[in-house]
């Protein structure tokens, strides 16, 4: 039925509200049809028209739902993982900066099918000249992390960085790669293998037959990687200034021991070299680790340490008691003693002993630098009731460590369980070394420092405090993602990274909300609105702006799904419902898009389509807003309204001109002969225009009666709007509806309003009485990530661009937040220079 | 002179500061550059949006500074200027467009610098942006052009740091 109409054709029984004024408040905007691709043009086309559906069901091109991983986006019925457990016994050699070091491994096969042999990644030979990545570096390309080159351009000649000269020279100055020997199965008997660039393939006597298990031992070495030569994620940092005889280094150890690839139920063997950049997945496993160090070493690990009594003193074991239940950090190894080790040396060892349980990789740190503090956390719940944190810096770390490393560690697991599930491990350890940010079960690697002054002191800037915190939080916060949760890294970054990204930004407004902490949808605006990018969904070594695209994007996207789309309390449960499935399990993009749709009970394909699947951006623009009023079809009531509105429009210009003229009218002038029509204008009512209007309500139904009554009695006010979808990404139109009595009212309309006219569409809203609208905007929160605010607003408003607004404003000033207040505060007071005066 | 003269060989302290610094493994390198034909202004205004903490380490590691962006306007000045230094854009006959600075301001985690100019008739733009490039090899300084609600990107690395945007 319709209930409003344009046009004054109408029938009776369309019922009364039909006649319609229409009001053009103003009409700026221009239409434009929007041609974008389409995610699905491998399936089903469009092939005639400009019609595209939004709304198009993922099921198109999602992977069939099967007892693997079923339709709910879960484990399935007969869901499994393999299970690969290590025995390790590494040495490392501080002199040589050289690891040497046997492991035994138990591999259980899960699966359903038969292993005639394993595939394992040999990271570190990532780094020889041979492997695939180091072979398919384009020279001029997006680089590697940490070098680069560039190609000849117009009159200037090709160029490689002075880091890229550093790396090639630390390449032809130390044997990069593993020696792998002794490659053997339980009982000692030779096993053949190939090793290809960064892989190895282990060929088996005897195919590994589901449920069976295989053992297998080698023996691998390979020199230390300096991490700031190589930048690796891991490696050792040279100190040539501290006071020891040899200086000292800090050692992060990671992609330290070749590791058997994982084989899954939707890609088998995961055998995809590592390039560089998509980082890994494993299988989860059991670790009993021993590694022999320095005897004045202190070593930090994935894992609980087996031998306190023998790597650890009395006194530091009951530090470590007292850190229990202590409200601030207590020092295992305090500063002092820590700059006492670093001055000193020995040629002694120590063996630490860790062991750890269903853990999908194992990483340790080692250093004499090392000050240690601790401070227990007191989870409750069956999973994990005690935890502790801990972190690891050396005096260089100084008091911006000591006062936030380990805080940190506590704020990050006080909140990401609360939205997943309790922190399994017993531990959780920050190490600062030369990585940046970097994360590995139960341990993470973390780069800021402090600033040091030539009286000796270090302090630090708010600038870097904000990001020590913050890389913590987000490094602690990959615990849970990707490692607990266990999503291939290798094959989608933003699995990780989007979700960790989304939930740091949330652990830190809950920190300090007057930092400016995470990604809010504005920040993307600049991204989403360019020609450069590729869809989230994209393979992580492909990626070309990798921070936008598997961070800062889909960080936003879940801030939107939370506070724009789903709400809270739908979006909490259902990412909460994700992570506790998928807790220490194998997920895959389908499974969490699934995942949220089936928990939420949304139907959110549109939103994976369009964030995920496309490039297209938000850019929602109110076009036109007509004004709409409801006829009483009472000819005495209507006819009247349109005297008036005829009276309201402007003259004629010749009218008015002839009468500035003083020119005399011929009716004027001939008075004598008026007739009838000379009297009556064209809306005078006659006798016919009621009868008319009493016949129809006569014949009005009871319901049409009631309901046409009631209308014309609340009087209410009628819009019409009229949106144009500039993006091409469907979202949500916020409104926000101002009324010419000062009130203010929000609303949403939901995406689906899309759904059959993806380019336009219009939307009745009608309000009381008395709300008479004034003006429209969408998006007034910036909630949505929309590019273009200036389209945002009804009537149209001058927006000021950044640098108008800058201008306009005199923002001018300088900021307080970022002064190095630490050390200007210990500036001493000076008089002022005497000014030279020009005579 | 540019404050850029020693990005690339040849540059034992900057060569040490890049190593130095490309430890940032989670930080994203990036800034957004636009550059906006202002139909109300009639003028090419260009934004520059860097993190406030990349700045940072810019001013400390690169310009000499006593401190980490301190508060003083020269602090502020010396890193708008930095940042002006390695920005630089021709019309399509590659005469260069002098810009006229506007000013600078930090708003939230980000630091922005302001320039201006009457633009040139051109149908093409080439610009260059090489800031935070020696300090970051990763660093990507990302170039939006908005002319007549349209939208040309480039993204600006130190493998390639030029990049012709035609106009529409």
């Amino acid at each position: 039925m319709r209930v409003l109409s344009v046009n004054r054709n109408f029938s009776r029984n369309t019922v009364p509200v039909i006649g319609v004024l229409m009001k053009l408040i103003t009409t700026l905007s221009t239409v434009s049809l929007l041609l974008s691709s389409n995610a699905f043009a491998a399936g089903i086309n469009q092939t005639k028209g400009v019609f595209e559906d939004k709304f198009r069901q993922l099921e198109e091109v999602l992977p069939t739902p099967n007892d693997y991983r079923n339709a709910a986006g879960e484990p399935g019925k007969e869901y499994w993982q393999q299970q690969v457990d290590y025995e390790i016994r590494a040495v490392l050699d501080e002199v040589e900066r050289h690891i040497s070091a046997s492991q035994t491994v138990s591999y259980t096969n899960n699966s359903p099918y038969a292993l005639k042999y394993l595939w394992l990644q040999l990271e570190q030979n990532r780094f020889k000249p041979d492997s695939l990545a180091e072979r398919a570096d384009a020279f001029g390309g997006i680089g590697r992390r940490g070098s680069l080159s560039k190609l000849p351009e117009n009159d200037e000649p090709a160029r490689v960085s002075m880091a890229e000269l550093r790396r090639q020279q630390f390449y032809a100055d130390n044997e990069i790669g593993y020696t792998i020997s002794n490659v053997v199965d339980e009982t000692g008997t030779a096993l053949e293998y190939i090793i290809t660039g960064a892989q190895m393939r282990i060929d088996l006597p005897v195919a590994i037959q589901s449920g069976s298990s295989f053992v297998y031992k080698l023996d691998y070495e390979y020199n230390i990687l300096e991490e700031n030569a190589v930048s690796a994620r891991a490696g050792y940092e040279h100190f040539p200034d501290d006071a020891g005889k040899d200086s000292n280094d800090i050692f992060l150890m990671a992609q330290w021991f070749p590791r058997v690839a994982a084989y899954s139920d939707y890609e088998a063997w995961h055998n995809k070299e590592f390039l560089g950049r998509g980082e890994f997945t494993l299988e989860f496993g059991n670790y009993d680790v021993k590694m022999t160090v320095p005897a004045d070493h202190i070593v930090a690990a994935t894992g609980v340490l087996q031998n306190p009594d023998q790597v650890l003193t009395a006194t530091q074991q009951s530090r470590l008691d007292s850190a229990r239940d202590s409200e601030r950090p207590v020092f295992v190894v305090t500063a002092e003693e820590a700059l006492e080790n670093e001055s000193e040396g020995t040629t002694d060892t120590k063996t630490w002993h860790f062991s750890a349980a269903n853990v999908r990789d194992f990483a340790w740190a080692s250093s004499r630098k090392f000050i240690w503090d601790a401070k227990g956390i007191q989870q409750g719940g069956d999973i994990q009731p005690f935890i502790m944190a801990m972190s690891y810096y050396p005096k260089e770390g100084g008091d911006l460590w000591k006062n936030y490393s380990t805080e940190a560690i506590v704020h990050a697991i006080d909140v990401y369980s609360r939205f997943t599930f309790d922190y399994p491990y017993p531990v959780s350890i920050s190490v600062n070394g030369p990585v940046g940010g970097m994360e590995y079960p139960m341990i993470t690697f973390n780069g800021p420092r402090t600033i040091w002054h030539e009286d000796g002191s270090r302090t630090y800037t708010l600038g870097e405090k904000r990001f020590l915190i913050g890389v913590v939080i987000h490094e602690v916060g990959h615990n849970y993602f990707p490692m607990i949760v266990n999503s291939d890294e290798r094959q989608w970054t933003w699995m990780d990274e989007g979700l960790n990204s989304f939930l740091d930004g949330i652990a830190g407004r809950e920190w300090d909300p007057d930092i400016p902490w995470g990604v809010e949808p504005r920040d993307v605006v600049e991204y989403m609105k360019s020609n450069v990018q590729v869809p989230i969904m994209t393979q992580s070594d492909s990626i070309l702006k990798f921070g936008p695209n598997a961070y800062a994007k889909p960080a936003a996207a879940l801030n939107i799904l939370r506070e724009v789309i789903l709400g809270r309390e739908l979006f909490d449960f259902a990412f909460k419902e994700y992570a506790q499935r998928w807790m220490n399990k194998r997920p895959t993009p389908s499974d969490f898009f699934r995942t949220i749709e089936e928990a939420s009970g949304v139907d959110l394909d549109w939103f994976w389509q369009g964030w995920f699947y496309s490039t297209d951006h938000v850019d929602i623009s109110i076009d036109k807003v007509y004004q709409l009023r409801l006829d009483t079809l009472d000819p005495d009531i209507d006819s009247a309204r349109r005297r008036n509105e005829e009276i309201d429009r402007p003259n004629s210009l010749f009218v008015e001109r002839n009468k500035e003229e003083g020119r005399k009218l011929w009716v004027d002038l001939n008075r004598d002969i008026a007739d009838y029509h000379d009297e009556n204008d064209r809306f005078t009512v006659t006798n016919r225009d009621r009868n008319s209007y009493t016949q129809m309500l006569e014949d009005l139904g009871p319901m049409e009666r009631v309901a046409f009554e009631r209308a014309i009695e609340e009087d209410k006010n009628y819009y019409l709007l009229n949106f144009t979808n500039e993006g091409g990404l469907v979202m949500p139109i916020l409104l926000r509806l101002t009324y010419e009595n000062g009130m203010q009212e929000d609303r949403m309309i939901p995406a689906e309003i899309w759904r059959r006219s993806h380019a336009q569409v219009s939307k009745m809203i009608v309000t009381n009485k008395g709300h008479k609208l004034e003006s429209v905007e969408v998006d007034p929160g910036w909630e949505t990530a929309d590019v273009d605010i200036e389209n945002n607003h009804y009537p149209r408003k001058i927006i000021l661009s950044r640098i108008e607004a800058f201008k306009a404003e005199d923002r001018s000033k300088t900021d307080i937040e970022y002064r190095d207040l630490m050390h200007d505060s210990k500036t001493e007071l000076e008089e002022p220079k005497e000014k030279i005066q020009k005579k | 002179m540019s404050l850029f003269k020693n990005i690339w060989p040849l540059c034992g302290v900057v060569g040490l500061l890049i190593v130095c610094n490309t430890l940032l493994a989670h930080q994203q390198k990036e800034a957004y550059i636009t550059l906006l034909f202002n139909k109300n202004t009639g003028n090419l205004e260009v934004s520059h949006r860097f993190l406030l903490h990349d700045a940072e380490h810019v001013v400390s590691a690169l310009l000499n500074t006593d401190g980490p962006l301190a508060t003083d306007q020269s602090a502020q000045q010396i890193f708008a200027t930095y940042l002006k230094s390695g920005f630089s854009v021709s019309d399509s006959d590659l005469k260069p467009i002098e810009f006229k600075d506007v000013g600078f301001e930090v708003e939230g985690k980000y630091f922005w610098v302001y320039q201006e100019v009457t633009p040139p008739e051109t149908n093409a733009l080439n610009i260059e942006h090489v800031a935070l490039q020696e300090l970051w090899p990763t660093q990507q300084n990302h170039i939006n052009v908005e002319k007549d609600g349209l939208v040309r990107s480039a993204r600006l690395s130190a493998s390639s740091p030029r990049a012709k945007i035609e106009l529409p």
